[in-house]
């Protein structure tokens, strides 16, 4: 039983030791260094974005930056058209909906999980206080 | 959930089309800088500036509850949403 261990424990920290050893930064098609030394990475649109701050300074992996659809990909909501009670389609007091709410300077205000993913980011305000909504 | 004013500005937020480690990275659409959330030193997640003009800055975090539409309402009668 134990010669049967070892030999694949063995080639286990083996195979770990060269997958963690090779950089896949350096071989990253997406990653560029422009002329003034910045580090970019190119998304699926063609669109390159400056990430030397989060890559020199906060420890980021290029590799760990997925997906690179482009900024028209997902469209927020800005001072999206709310409904307010007696609205039509205000939702009866006893549905079941998953959302998030927040109140502030007495006014309060919900968002539904099912929206906040179609858009990703709900900018809006309550009062004098302008928030971003994610989830 | 996180203000969106940072000194003077009102920030206008977006998915940049990026994740990182399957989250999303969002920019916002006045001066480009990239957001990502991140812990504080008080452990609180908020959104921080990882690159452009705002990196470093941080967001401030404001008070949110994760709750059924029925448990909201019945605290927050008269609550405006958005469906």
């Amino acid at each position: 039983m134990l010669r049967l261990v070892l030999p694949t424990s063995l080639l286990l920290v083996c195979l770990i030791f060269i997958l963690t050893s090779c950089n896949p930064d350096s071989s990253d098609p997406r990653s560029s260094i422009d002329d003034q030394g910045r580090i970019r990475i190119t998304d699926r649109t063609g669109e390159s974005w400056d990430i030397t701050y989060a890559i020199q300074e906060l420890g980021f992996q290029i590799h760990e930056f997925g997906h690179g659809l482009g900024r028209d990909a997902i469209q927020p909501l800005i001072d999206p058209t709310v409904l307010n009670p007696g609205a039509p389609g205000y939702p009866h007091e006893h549905e079941l909906f998953q959302m998030i709410g927040v109140a502030l300077e007495g006014a309060s205000r919900g968002y539904s999980i099912r929206r906040l993913i179609r858009h990703e980011v709900v900018n809006d305000s309550l009062g004098e206080t302008a928030f971003v909504a994610t989830y | 959930m996180n203000s969106r004013r940072l000194d003077d500005t009102i920030l206008t937020l977006a998915a940049s089309g990026w994740t990182y480690r399957d989250t999303f990275v969002l920019f916002d659409h006045e001066t480009e800088s990239l957001w990502f959330p991140m812990e504080d030193d008080d452990g609180v997640t908020r959104f921080m500036g990882i690159a452009g003009t705002h990196a470093g800055r941080m967001l401030e975090g404001l008070p949110f509850s994760r709750a059924l539409w029925l448990e909201w309402v019945e605290d927050h009668p008269g609550s405006s949403v958005l469906l």
